[in-house]
């Protein structure tokens, strides 16, 4: 199947979640939100998502610097 | 009146009015952390009208806060910043009150000092402070907004209701280190600046979005918003 993430595309040979998907950018999913297919989500809201072909996902690391 | 001759240009504003400026004079702000997101959100809440300010920070100037944290000069080195900081809103409008408190925020000092008027900025550099923060306000029901940046990247969190920042955060990533990132200056002002504009927007027009985040990347020039509630 074929998804996009933050503007990219990417396809994707087995079944997968957000989180695994995510873990494979090299990101903590535990410190970001997602939008899948202009869906604002935190990670108790996407944690158990799979995702489809075609989804549109957006990752955003939350920052805690100032 | 003549008393907001100041504030003319604001006051000009579509339903801003005297109204609006009564509000700003009348509201309380507590900003936690005054480094380079604290520095963008002072000068204009202090400009603005905000009657009485709060600063909390438990750390003194160094060399390499100078970059970003434009409050402070190479004099100041060594110096107390919640002080400075201060004095900076002082001078630039005698009419705001202000509170200086070289420390952390804490529920003792807060039950004190805290309304559920009361708006909180957090501008502070790590998951963990910003968890204790919630913790406070949670307890006090206040209206939260979460200012930080990294990198490239500022972000603005809308907290209260019940929904706090330790609500889109798993505990076991509270510990992870902000510290000491890299960081361009001009992303901590816009995170800055973002947080004064929703400071005022809750004021003056009660506008608030609880959950609401924008997260804005200053080298790709992508800009993300949405709902986490």
């Amino acid at each position: 199947m074929t998804i996009t993430a933050n503007s990219k595309s990417y396809e994707i040979d087995n079944p997968s979640t957000v989180v695994e998907f995510i873990e494979k950018m090299g990101e903590n999913p535990k410190r970001c939100v997602v939008e899948l297919n202009g869906k604002a989500m935190r990670f108790e809201q996407f944690k158990d998502l799979p995702l489809n072909d075609g989804d549109v996902l957006e990752v955003m690391r939350i920052v805690a610097g100032g | 009146m003549e008393h907001f001759e100041k504030y003319t240009r604001q006051i000009a504003l579509d339903d801003f009015g005297d109204a609006g400026q009564k509000k700003l004079a009348s509201a309380h702000i507590v900003i936690v952390g005054v480094g380079g997101v604290g520095s963008a959100v002072l000068p204009l809440l202090a400009g603005v009208g905000v009657g009485r300010i709060s600063i909390f920070d438990c750390d003194n100037v160094s060399e390499s806060n100078l970059h970003r944290q434009t409050l402070y000069t190479f004099g100041d080195i060594g110096k107390p910043k919640a002080e400075l900081a201060g004095r900076f809103v002082c001078s630039r409008n005698p009419d705001c009150k202000v509170e200086c408190f070289c420390e952390k925020l804490c529920e003792s000092v807060a039950d004190n000092i805290f309304t559920a008027q009361t708006i909180c900025i957090d501008a502070t550099d790590s998951f963990a402070s910003r968890v204790a923060i919630a913790k406070v306000c949670r307890k006090h029901k206040n209206r939260v907004i979460s200012a930080s940046a990294e990198g490239f990247v500022a972000q603005n969190f809308l907290f209260g209701d019940d929904f706090y920042f330790d609500d889109i955060i798993e505990k076991s990533a509270e510990k992870e280190a902000s510290q000491g990132l890299a960081i361009l200056p001009s992303v901590a002002h816009i995170s800055g600046v973002l947080s004064a504009n929703a400071t005022i927007k809750s004021i003056v027009w009660d506008d608030f979005n609880v959950g609401q985040f924008l997260s804005f990347n200053l080298k790709t020039m992508k800009f993300l918003s949405g709902n986490l509630r």
